[in-house]
């Protein structure tokens, strides 16, 4: 693909995605009126697109966004109402938008015809003619307001101080007057300030009467608090009175639900960025930054030979003057380097918010489909994941919203019968916790039954007929492999549609998922994921001559024992830990690996947790490490037990284990020996 | 840099390292005429067989790695090894093509451009790059059994000795 | 050397305007762009500019006010400055020409155009 066209595609991409979260931000505060910045958002980013596709020659995006642009426009201007059905209009045509920017991006032209959604937008806006809300340039409307300052005004700026007048709002003007060099950051706070006090019309920028070196503003506000309030708010600026509002200002926040729309208790705040600080950022091909990060991984092993040569010289020389320093050198190397990985791991952090919006605008058509009232609460939008970790963590919360969706909620009915209210909350929250983001996805329906899911699991004969499970233990044969058909919808227990897909991909990732349920209640389900895929703690173990690396994320502890420690139970392998019984699991026996004889010290790597937890038993432990873990790309996906590789010292590769894999292995294997000699006895 | 040291490719617009000088590296004019369009082979010898690969499938030649073995991979699958940080699965090709090695003094791991992504396999030895003509290359022997034709591709008479051409899709799969 | 100053928050039209610009015959200029109102008002200080090419539609101050500001400074006024907008912004166009802007050019535009207006203005 030619540089400028991935340049159109890239950024024509992110005004499409401004426009759809701006549209679905207008839908779900449709009712408490339109929020005029986000609409005003919304015609920027086709105005934008318009402009872009008319430079690059892409025609048919061309057309679409300047009849689009053109409906956005009245929209904004007043001169047209803004309904359910004109957003979901507006959401069609813009997924018409996606699909010609998508055959941009594979054939290189686009391929589909707008024709037909021109001629229906010029229906759709006929049909609208005969509500225009305003008429244009309404005379005497502007009294007051002094004419330097209508002079500047925008079209769009006029309508919004004209809608302001109309509501009777008090119309200030705050100066405020900056350092040039700075004034944006500061102006950005004030704006903020501005923001909670009212809606800010217009910015402008004066010249006279400013010392050089600074810069002035008026700031035009239409206030929905009292003008009292807002001079004690905003105290170090100067606040003018343009136009009073008539007294009673205690009503007129209630009747203005289209500024500082009231968010719901636990909804997330999406604030439009009024400065778009576009000024300071890049975009970044995601590639570039792997391949900086791969070349200071290479640096690092640079690092290691320096100070492996440092360890020599004074070993051969004995501790010289020179030796010591390339000691100190090699040291402040390995710290700027570590701080320099550090940085890069930073730049590729976006916020989950970036993965709330997408999932929310599935889920909103998903349940608009499904006929289901449902409420999704979205909380922690702002923490931080590593880019790759975000895009391939949707597909499982997408499965498991669908799941919630399908099986969790209860139609409306059984919804009522059980004394619940109609709409169905389903909240997912994200919080980061030490390396690591949790997502906490709870649904307030069935709840999972656990004797249907053991009736399910014995019929599809996942389990022995008598074996005896706890609370949890049934629970979680939600995730076996096989345990789910997508069989019929109203098929309660089916709960678990592809429930085993979802572990494996969130356990490729590096993380584990829970499920903790109250029947009849709400179902939770955990998912833990490192917050970067790139570098780890491990602990590297030796075992039949092979060196591989144990995630310290997944590991409680290590332990030195005997060989008269072992004890056989069941047929299985246990030692006592404190009390109790852990499973071990010969990591050489597992990996067919060769053994050459027994020793007389082993040592063993607890790896999992809370009540699932065994213990791994290898020849030696290496020590812990930072390691950069790459992928085994996707022709060895297939391999089990293997989550990556790693390069350690002199370009030596080791293995990283998957231990969730293998848990699930070990576990797997003991219970098959146990349903087999249970067989064997009946 | 210290002679046993692999060649991590640290000059990629060329396919040899320093010490494979004596493998000349020879760009032939584009001929006119109609037949004398030309194939670039790379030949290298596995057991005592020679075999090659078309020079557009390859991407690099590096010394011998230390190749890290995968527990549980099927035995073709010698292991990974990192190529400038990526990783990357060695193939054995002997198992596939039912040779022994005879003599692997200079072992190589030639790297081809699979689908996706690169794929190493192990040779014994480079002899050389040559050109052959389209119409030199000749379907692979009838008696052999399906399983071992199914990784030869076609044949092809270079310096008078038959040269067996990998069929890659076949001797990649992992 | 001249300076010319672009002011757009679209970096394919930035690219194009400049594309435009660097293909005016026998004409050196250094040409600076700037995605915001508030970077054109923090860099207008820095240099002699010898024309300012503006976008009305931008996300901070709009172009309206930057043509004001440019014009009622005693530094700044003589600068020329060209409009670029789309087609269907008449009215903002027209309060941009009241406001003293030079002339104006609509997107998508041809660069024979602009490169016409701009060689005007640098007469000027």
């Amino acid at each position: 693909m030619s540089e400028a066209r991935e340049e159109f595609v890239s950024e024509a991409e992110d005004l499409l995605r401004e426009t759809e979260d701006g549209l679905l931000d207008l839908q779900e505060t449709l009712s408490k009126g339109c929020n005029p910045d986000v609409l005003n958002g919304v015609f920027r980013s086709i105005h934008t697109l318009k402009g872009l596709s008319g430079l690059f020659g892409q025609r048919g995006i061309l057309d679409l966004s300047h009849a689009m642009e053109t409906m956005l426009d009245e929209l904004r201007l007043g001169q047209r109402e803004l309904t359910e059905a004109t957003i979901a209009f507006l959401l069609k045509n813009l997924d018409i938008l996606k699909k010609l920017l998508g055959e941009i991006f594979k054939e290189g032209k686009e391929l589909t015809s707008v024709d037909a959604a021109l001629e229906e937008i010029g229906k759709f806006r006929d049909e609208g003619k005969g509500r225009e809300k305003e008429v244009k340039n309404e005379p005497g409307c502007l009294t007051g307001i002094p004419e330097e300052i209508t002079k500047v005004l925008s079209e769009y700026e006029e309508h919004r101080l004209r809608t302001a007048l109309k509501k009777e709002l008090c119309l200030v003007t705050v100066e405020a007057e900056f350092e040039l060099v700075s004034f944006e950051e500061d102006l950005k706070g004030l704006i903020e300030k501005i923001n909670q006090l009212g809606e800010l019309i217009a910015t402008i920028p004066k010249t006279l009467g400013v010392l050089p070196g600074r810069i002035g503003f008026d700031l035009l506000v239409a206030l929905n608090t009292s003008l009292s309030k807002a001079k004690e708010a905003l105290k170090l600026w100067s606040v003018n009175e343009l136009v009073p509002s008539p007294p009673e200002p205690e009503t007129t926040s209630s009747i203005l639900p289209a500024v500082n729309i009231p968010t719901k208790p636990g909804e997330e705040i999406i604030q439009e960025p009024l400065l778009k600080s576009g000024s300071s950022t890049v975009r970044v091909d995601i590639g570039k930054i792997d391949a900086i990060l791969d070349t200071v991984g290479e640096l690092m092993l640079a690092k290691g030979a320096v100070s492996r040569i440092g360890a020599e010289i004074s070993e051969t020389f004995g501790f010289g003057p020179f030796s010591v320093d390339l000691q100190k050198v090699s040291r402040i190397l390995e710290k700027r380097l570590e701080e320099l990985q550090n940085q890069i791991l930073e730049i590729r952090m976006v916020p989950v918010r970036q993965v709330f919006s997408r999932l929310n605008r599935v889920v909103r058509r998903y349940t608009r489909d499904k006929g289901k009232e449902i409420d999704l609460q979205l909380f922690g939008g702002e923490t931080e994941v590593d880019k790759l970790m975000a895009e391939e963590i949707i597909d499982p919360l997408m499965h498991m919203m669908r799941n919630a969706i399908d099986h969790g909620i209860e139609p409306a009915e059984e919804r009522l019968a059980a004394g619940k209210p109609v709409t169905g909350v389903i909240t997912l929250k994200a919080f980061p916790k030490g390396n690591h983001v949790v997502f906490q996805l709870t649904d307030d329906g069935y709840g999972i039954q656990p004797e249907k899911v053991l009736a399910k699991a014995r019929e599809k004969k996942l389990i022995a007929e008598n074996q005896t499970l706890d609370h949890d233990g049934i629970v979680k044969l939600i995730f076996l492999p096989g345990f789910s058909t997508a069989s019929s919808v109203n098929d309660v227990s089916g709960r678990g549609v592809g429930m085993d897909v979802v572990k494996e991909k969130v356990s490729s990732l590096g993380g584990f998922i829970d499920v903790e349920t109250e029947p009849g209640c709400k179902t939770t389900f955990t998912v833990t994921i490192p917050i970067t895929l790139a570098i780890i703690k491990a602990v590297l173990v030796s075992t039949a001559g092979e060196t591989m690396a144990v995630p310290m994320a997944s590991t409680s502890e290590t332990l030195s024992i005997e060989p008269d420690m072992i004890q056989h139970i069941e047929g299985k392998e246990v030692i006592e830990l404190r009390g109790k019984m852990l499973p071990i699991v010969r990591l050489a026996e597992m990996f067919w690996l060769y053994h050459d004889r027994p020793r007389e010290r082993y040592f063993v790597v607890v790896v999992g947790f809370g009540g699932r937890r065994i213990g791994l038993l290898v020849d030696s432990l290496l020590g812990q490490q930072e390691i950069v873990v790459k992928p085994l790309g996707e022709r060895l996906e297939k391999i089990k037990g293997i989550s990556g590789a790693a390069e350690i010292g002199k370009y030596k590769v080791i293995l990283v284990l998957d231990v969730e894999s293998l848990m699930e292995e070990a576990m797997l294997s003991s219970q098959t020996i146990k349903a087999d000699s249970d067989g064997l006895g009946a | 840099m210290s002679e046993d040291q692999p060649v991590l490719g640290s000059q990629p617009s060329a396919f040899f390292s320093e010490a494979d000088e004596d493998y000349e590296y020879e760009e032939y004019e584009e001929e006119g005429g109609s037949s004398c369009e030309k194939i670039k082979i790379l030949v290298f010898r596995i057991g005592d067989e020679d075999y090659a690969v078309r020079m557009t499938d390859l991407q690099e030649i590096l010394k011998m790695h230390e190749i890290t073995t995968i527990p549980r991979a099927p035995r073709h699958l010698m292991g990974i090894t990192s190529l400038r940080g990526k990783v990357i699965p060695v193939i054995d090709p002997r198992i596939r093509l039912k040779v022994e090695t005879v003599d692997s003094s200079e072992p190589r791991i030639i790297v081809l451009s699979g689908e996706g992504c690169p794929v190493g396999i192990k040779v014994d030895r480079i002899t050389g790059m040559f050109m052959i003509k389209p119409e030199e290359i000749m379907p692979s022997l009838n008696t052999l059994t399906d399983e071992e034709s199914r990784f030869i591709d076609s044949v092809v008479r270079v310096e008078h000795r038959f040269v067996s051409i990998l069929n890659l899709d076949a001797i990649l799969e992992i | 050397m001249k300076s010319i100053l672009i002011v757009e928050d679209s970096a394919m039209t930035r690219a194009m305007i400049r594309t435009a610009l660097e293909n005016i015959d026998d004409c050196e200029v250094e040409i600076i762009e700037v995605e915001s109102g508030f970077e054109a008002l923090r860099i207008l200080p820095s240099r002699e500019f010898r024309l300012i090419l503006t976008d009305i539609n931008m996300p901070d101050i709009n172009g309206l006010e930057l043509i004001n500001f440019v014009k009622s400074n005693p530094t700044y006024r003589n600068i020329p400055l060209i409009i670029v907008t789309t087609e269907c912004r008449e009215e903002d166009r027209n309060r941009g020409m009241a406001l003293g802007a030079f002339a104006y050019i609509t997107k998508p535009f041809e660069p024979e155009a602009l490169q016409k207006l701009v060689q005007k203005a640098l007469e000027e």
